[in-house]
């Protein structure tokens, strides 16, 4: 009973916030998470966009998803898989996503990406 | 330290949510003071005829100043404290981790002390405002460690 609670806590939080963002759109309300560090010094962080990517992309705009943010595409399945192994208790994370080699290249995927967005924008 | 068994990142996340949630109405609450100081003061210059005299405009726009500055600091340092003093508390994490049934320990499997928990809840404050994005940190290693987690030396188990 102890250990499901939590797992149906976890699943509500889960469909809560997808169905915040499905009819939350940050674009045109002014309500939702600011960023601290995109207001204080006007560059991009990572994750800037990533609201309004997810927005888009529970509507089916991959396109607009995209152009908001890229990484949204490398999140949503990582952490998709992480909560479906919390919930039903099975590993499926692939192991290559532990690996030194996959660390390195998904930093400097995030480094390249960030120094891009801001030079471009 | 073989049966101990890590928190996962869903219970971290809600942990996290649950505090996010107590602190915001905790700040809420703090400053409803402010609100009833500057409705004493459309009072005053409501009696006035709606006309502040050069007095009255000034002391209001000293308040506001004042009281923004407060509210900067409070909300600034209040999650820092919070965090620092709940996590090296005998419970060994804030109010959403107590929910969630995990705690905080060092990799040796001690509690922490106030100037590891600090440090902890410092990296902790300065990700979550860099970048969201960085707290996923935590599902690219097996032990499940945060960027602030690698930085006090950190696990977050199952209480």
């Amino acid at each position: 009973m102890q250990k499901n609670y939590y797992k149906i806590l976890l699943a509500v939080v889960a469909m809560a916030i997808i169905a915040f963002y499905f009819f939350y759109n940050p674009a045109k309300t002014n309500v939702g998470f600011q960023c601290i560090f995109n207001k204080t010094t006007g560059l991009y962080c990572p994750g800037c966009g990533g609201q309004r990517a997810f927005h888009h992309l529970l509507h089916g705009n991959f396109e607009k998803a995209f152009e908001y943010n890229l990484l949204i595409f490398l999140v949503i399945p990582i952490v998709g898989i992480k909560f479906y192994e919390e919930i039903f208790e099975k590993e499926i994370m692939p192991q290559f996503v532990f690996s030194r080699q996959f660390l390195i290249v998904l930093i400097a995927l995030l480094i390249v990406f960030t120094v891009f967005r801001n030079l471009s924008l | 330290m073989e049966n101990l068994k890590l928190a996962g990142f869903g219970k971290r996340l809600v942990a996290y949510i649950i505090d996010g949630i107590i602190l915001g109405a905790a700040m809420m609450i703090a400053f409803i003071p402010f609100g009833g100081l500057f409705a004493f003061m459309g009072m005053n210059a409501a009696q006035n005829g709606g006309e502040m005299t050069d007095e009255a405009a000034v002391a209001t726009a000293a308040m506001a100043g004042i009281s923004i500055g407060a509210i900067v600091l409070v909300a600034l340092v209040v999650p820092l404290i919070y965090d620092t003093f709940m996590t090296a508390s005998a419970k060994q994490g804030t109010l959403g981790k107590l929910v969630m049934n995990i705690k905080v320990v060092k990799e040796t499997g001690e509690g922490l002390n106030t100037q590891e928990a600090f440090i902890r809840a410092l990296v902790k404050y300065a990700t979550g405002s860099f970048c969201i994005f960085l707290f996923l940190a935590c599902l690219f290693n097996k032990q499940e460690q945060n960027l602030h987690d690698m930085a006090a030396k950190t696990l977050v188990l199952e209480a």
